[in-house]
């Protein structure tokens, strides 16, 4: 009896404290249509992907307080973030493991709109947006990779600085010679710390204000068209959320899991002018294309490769989703991936190479 | 109008792929540095030949991750043409690895010559230079994290896989 009228207070006080927050918040207004298939997991990897980033801001402002960006420190630094800072070596860790799921759920996103046709009318700009957001995240991993300034770190400034020269007058900011004051490794700190985090918040902000515009794009069928799905569907947006907080924490707990396993790699005080190692996967299956075009194939591939992804919503205008009906797009663009695929498993068979000058 | 427009854009961005030269009235200066392995604190010896009588070079030490400016070199005639030799130190703390000894005037003329710099020795002119041998191996650090902390991480794991499954499955 007396447990019973317990509970009837706590659940009274909870829903006075929700009504006095409705009242002043508006939380009330997510509770908005959404359909159902938005709650799938393909459609929540965008949201996941926005987990795994506060996931690393939090983790990368501790680590900011421990990082020395100067050249003759920042590998000392490192280390002492790893054997002296107060659960240094496992921030840094989930923030390398969540930097490299964050990257894999950026490119399933990528690749999932691309398969279910999202990119169409009236989300044209919308993928230009999340093309922004895939360069910014890429910009990310690779100005962070660097701060460790072992000889992975090291090698990786080496191929920035010969890329700065091949891109003449627009490579000026990725030079050592841009600043006699700051030097480069710093100002890649700070891209990383201040300028590549605005650019996100700018990109995120817009990326979400327009699905909050046209609604998620509607589920494929065989004659499904593109349209506007705005406050229509069976779900409810904070039903949405919930599945995305679902998902963001079995990320966390396997980003935990493996941090613990497997800590964030560091390697040896870089050394300059030698080539004894190889970038992590996201830039690996550039290595066969620099191999046989020099380091101007770390500009040129890329650039033909953003290329093609900004003419898929100029080529690909017809109205319908299902990938049936889009076979040349999506043949096209499985080949290339494929060939992203093979040239990466190749880079990763294939001894170390000197590409370097 | 349209493919003259993406014309000049496909011309300008190939413009910016050629890095930028200029045409001199003299040859490409030129600039040596002695001895080329050094250790940091010991002094170098810039010689700069072919270049226009009383030009001003500043000269910098350009790492892969900084730029020391080392000071400046004004060109002495010698004929037609005209050089400089000038010595400078490198500052103490530089840390060791490849560098480029880079001399530039306002006009932008540059003239570049590798240079080595290994760690600092009192004895650097009297014993072998020794450079640091690069390495790809990891860092043996002591990275063990006590029970207490390998079971909080557990607990925190599990958690977060718990309540993630819960929220997801709801």
């Amino acid at each position: 009896m007396s447990t019973t009228t317990h509970t009837d207070t706590t659940t009274r006080g909870w829903r006075r404290t929700g009504k006095w927050l409705d009242e002043r918040l508006g939380l009330s207004g997510i509770r908005y249509a959404v359909p159902e298939h938005a709650n799938s997991l393909p459609y929540l990897l965008g949201g996941i992907t926005l987990v795994g980033f506060l996931i690393l801001i939090v983790t990368g402002i501790y680590l900011a307080q421990f990082y020395n960006p100067q050249p003759a420190d920042a590998h000392n630094s490192v280390v002492y973030i790893i054997t002296g800072a107060t659960l240094g070596d496992l921030t840094r860790s989930i923030h390398f493991w969540a930097a490299q799921l964050v990257t894999l759920t950026v490119l399933l996103h990528m690749l999932r709109v691309l398969f279910t046709g999202s990119y169409k009318r009236p989300r044209e700009i919308n993928w230009y947006v999340g093309l922004g957001l895939l360069a910014v995240t890429l910009g990310l991993v690779f100005t962070g990779s660097v701060l460790k300034l072992d000889q992975e770190a090291v090698e990786a400034l080496q191929h920035n600085s010969e890329t700065a020269v091949i891109l003449g007058s627009f490579g000026g900011w990725f030079s050592a010679e841009f600043s006699r004051s700051a030097p480069l490794l710093t100002r890649l700190f700070n891209g990383h710390a201040t300028i590549l985090p605005l650019l996100f918040a700018l990109f995120i902000t817009a990326h979400v204000y327009l699905i909050k515009q046209h609604g998620i794009s509607p589920k494929v069928t065989p004659d499904a068209e593109t349209k506007r799905t705005v406050d229509s569907g069976a779900s409810r947006f904070d039903v949405h959320l919930k599945r995305m907080a679902g998902y963001g924490l079995i990320v966390f707990g396997v980003v935990l899991l493996l941090s613990l396993l497997f800590p964030a790699p560091l390697g040896q005080p870089g050394v300059a002018g030698v080539e004894l190692t190889k970038p992590w996967w996201m830039f690996i299956w550039l290595f066969p294309a620099e191999a046989a075009l020099g380091t101007r194939a770390l500009i040129v591939v890329p650039v033909i490769l953003g290329g093609l992804l900004a003419l898929v919503p100029i080529v690909d205008r017809s109205p319908y989703l299902s990938p049936k009906r889009r076979q040349t797009l999506l043949v096209v663009a499985a080949v290339v991936l494929a060939i992203i695929v093979i040239s990466g498993i190749v880079a990763w068979l294939q001894p170390v190479a000197q590409h370097l000058g | 109008m349209k493919k003259t427009v993406i014309s000049i854009l496909i011309l300008f961005f190939v413009l910016t792929l050629i890095p930028m030269s200029s045409a001199l009235a003299h040859g490409e200066p030129v600039i040596a540095v002695q001895p080329v392995i050094v250790a940091a604190g010991e002094e170098i010896t810039v010689i700069g030949t072919e270049m226009e009588a009383d030009e001003l070079f500043v000269i910098s030490l350009e790492g892969i991750t900084n730029s020391i400016s080392l000071g400046e070199a004004a060109v002495v005639a010698d004929g037609d043409e005209g050089g400089f030799e000038a010595a400078f130190i490198i500052p103490a703390d530089t840390p060791p690895g490849s560098y480029t000894v880079r001399a530039v005037t306002d006009e932008g003329e540059t003239a570049v010559a590798d240079l080595t710099v290994t760690a600092p020795t009192t004895k650097a002119s009297d014993e072998p230079a020794t450079v640091q041998e690069p390495s790809g191996e990891p860092h043996e650090l002591d990275r063990s994290e006590s029970t207490g902390q390998v079971i909080g991480i557990v607990i925190a794991a599990l958690a977060s896989l718990g309540l993630g499954f819960w929220l997801v499955r709801q």
